[in-house]
């Protein structure tokens, strides 16, 4: 009897240790497992940052590089070498686990090197630069050393303090003080606040073009300025109803918001100058039409409708025919498609308003078609709505005859459409252009290529690939 | 006595290994069959539909296209990365990413037009970069933003 017992005793001793062994080889392999994850992830971020660091550096050098070049093979090669620099750095900025907001002023100075080389880089095909614009770069290169010497001392101090990227503690910051508990991270907005962006900005409007319009672009206070008579709650239905097909089947509902409420005693003004109206199908709750209204002139901003979408039944003319009809319908005039994206279920169908046969690209309208009865589904009418005008009959008229124009695209470029006449805008200035549209001759012939030539100058304005479409399959149609 | 507990210890380890492994197989897609045509998006459109759909689940179909808008212009924007992708996997930008979330579910035929529409242009959001649940905000320099409006429970902000 007891010597069962101690043999019980013994089993459940030995059982209970192979237990402990089992869970204590568990745990530690994941903790091999993680401390493994860790460094990777540490060895990424650090990649990054020395990546920044890197190519903060050369972006310095080849600033300083590009001061001294005076011939213009040399001015254009370190163009180009900046411009690769700046866009490195920015990537590498998009991938530090820092808060969105931090290192703004490095972000806004790199994205305005980008976009003032590439400015440049088009314009010294014709001549050199001058000093103007030097002093540009010029100011561009002491703001880059800043940024290089601090990120440098960053770096060393991090190197010194063992600072682990993937630590998730440095990041428990006081967010009303803005405090950050690693000073490391504290000194990169230190270095951040040492940039004046105003400084360069103030110049860069002065030596480019069109440098303000580059700047994002505010829908909202656009959409506040439109000249137009306001409109009412029940005339913003109205409007609706017209976009939607039977429209007696739905219960309307409006709101015009002017506050959100954040947190309980907070409230946030909001100001979308347009109607939220939102249509229930009263046979299907499952079918919603979303839709803004503007407020001044009473125009469709967008429209959204939520609701399954069958087997496709109607071919795509049929599709673009119904788009053109429901354009007219609701006062959209003398429109013709510009582009179409097929889908399984639906197409995607951009018109432009057309003036003495050119197309008008900037006030473009895009909807989507269901391809099972051939009904508008959504509608996106913002650009339409704050671009739209006549233009003048100067800017439509073209110097270049067709066959001249065709003469200066290569022989490369099989056509695959019909040249048209086209305004569009180009670097942010609309100009008028022969539109070429073409495969490569004996390629895989994969992508479509749009050339542009000016139609008053003969200049090639543009070489693009046509938008890609988002399907892999092509639209074999 | 002894018997019973030794019983229990051996089902417990034996429980916890078939959890262990049934988790491990939980990490798979669930449905695979659910949208024909996610399945012939290019890549970064199917990436796309699967943030708006691991994001957005259950909110309006204007609010999951509002998410989509949301990434667009985060592309568009110099204080963001300049692809879909960068935007879409900077560390820390979209929760649904960083737990993995996005690769849970095969995205529904909603999910896809929502990313296809926001990709073509529709912006609900007037140009927003940011979004958040006011019930789940961690950190408060959101607040500083400027809110454009609120879909479903998201306000969108600039």
């Amino acid at each position: 009897m007891e010597f069962k017992n101690f043999n019980k005793r013994l089993l459940g001793i030995a059982f209970l240790t192979l237990a402990l062994v089992a869970a204590g080889y568990w745990g530690y392999s994941r903790y091999i497992v993680s401390q493994q994850l860790k460094s990777e992830l540490n060895n990424r971020y650090e990649y990054s940052f020395q990546g920044l660091n890197h190519h903060i550096d050369s972006l310095e050098a080849e600033l300083g590089a590009l001061l001294i070049s005076e011939s213009a093979n040399n001015v254009s090669i370190n163009l180009s070498n900046v411009w690769r620099s700046a866009y490195s750095a920015q990537e590498d900025i998009g991938q530090l686990p820092i808060t969105s907001d931090a290192l703004n002023n490095v972000k806004y100075l790199l994205a305005d090197v980008l976009k003032y080389t590439n400015y440049l880089d088009k314009k010294i095909a014709a001549d050199n630069l001058i000093e103007k614009e030097k002093k540009v770069l010029n100011k561009f290169y002491d703001q880059v050393c800043v940024v290089n010497t601090n990120l440098q001392d960053i770096h060393s101090e991090m190197d010194r303090k063992k600072f682990k990227w993937y630590d998730k503690k440095r990041v428990k910051i006081n967010e009303k003080k803005e405090e950050y508990s690693a000073s490391l991270v504290e000194s990169l907005s230190k270095l951040d606040g040492e940039i004046s962006i105003a400084d360069f900005q103030t110049d860069l409007e002065k030596v480019m073009p069109n440098y303000i319009k580059l700047k994002d672009e505010d829908v909202l206070s656009n959409l506040s300025e439109v000249e137009a008579v306001d409109i009412d709650k029940d005339k913003a239905i109205k409007i609706t109803q017209n976009f939607i097909k039977s429209p007696e089947d739905y219960s309307y509902e409006v709101r015009e918001k002017k506050g959100v409420k954040l947190k309980a005693a907070q409230k946030a003004k909001v100001k979308v100058p347009a109607y939220e109206v939102k249509a229930v199908n009263k046979n299907n709750s499952q079918e919603i039409v979303y839709a803004d209204v503007s407020k001044k002139g009473g125009k469709i901003v967008w429209l959204l409708k939520k609701r399954d979408l069958g087997q496709k039944k109607i071919d795509f003319k049929k599709a673009e025919d119904n788009v053109l009809k429901f354009l007219e319908k609701n006062k959209y005039n003398n429109m013709t498609i510009s582009s179409r994206h097929s889908f399984n279920d639906f197409l995607i169908v951009s018109a432009v308003p057309t003036q003495d046969n050119v197309l008008i690209k900037p006030d473009s309208v895009t909807a989507e078609v269901a391809l099972d009865n051939g009904e508008v589904v959504a509608f996106n009418g913002i650009d339409y709505l704050l671009k739209h005008k006549k233009r003048s009959e100067m800017k439509v008229k073209a110097k270049l005859s067709l066959v001249e124009a065709k003469n200066k695209i290569s022989n490369r470029l099989v056509l695959t459409k019909k040249p048209r006449l086209v305004i569009d805008n180009i670097d942010n200035e609309e100009k008028l252009c022969y539109d070429f549209i073409g495969k490569i001759k004996d390629g895989p012939q994969q992508n479509n290529y749009r050339v542009k030539i000016n139609a008053k100058t003969g200049v090639e304005e543009e070489v693009k690939v046509v938008e890609k479409d988002i399907y892999r399959e092509k639209d074999k149609h | 006595m002894k018997k019973k507990i030794s019983l229990v210890i051996m089902l417990l380890v034996v429980g916890s290994i078939l959890l262990y492994s049934f988790a491990w197989q939980d990490n798979l897609e669930k449905s695979e069959a659910a949208s024909p045509s996610f399945w012939s998006l290019s890549p970064t459109a199917r990436l796309m539909a699967r943030t708006i759909s691991a994001e957005a689940r259950g909110e309006p179909f204007v609010g999951q296209v509002a998410v989509g808008a949301v990434i667009m212009n985060r592309v568009r924007s110099s204080k963001f990365p300049n692809t879909i992708s960068g935007v879409i996997y900077q560390p820390w930008a979209f929760t649904a990413v960083a737990y993995g979330h996005i690769w849970n579910h095969t995205p529904s035929s909603t999910s896809v037009r929502a990313a296809v529409s926001a990709i073509n242009g529709w912006d609900p959001t007037y140009g927003s970069i940011y979004y958040y649940n006011p019930a789940g905000v961690s950190t408060y320099w959101i607040y500083s933003r400027q809110v454009v409006r609120r879909i479903g429970k998201h306000i969108f902000a600039r």
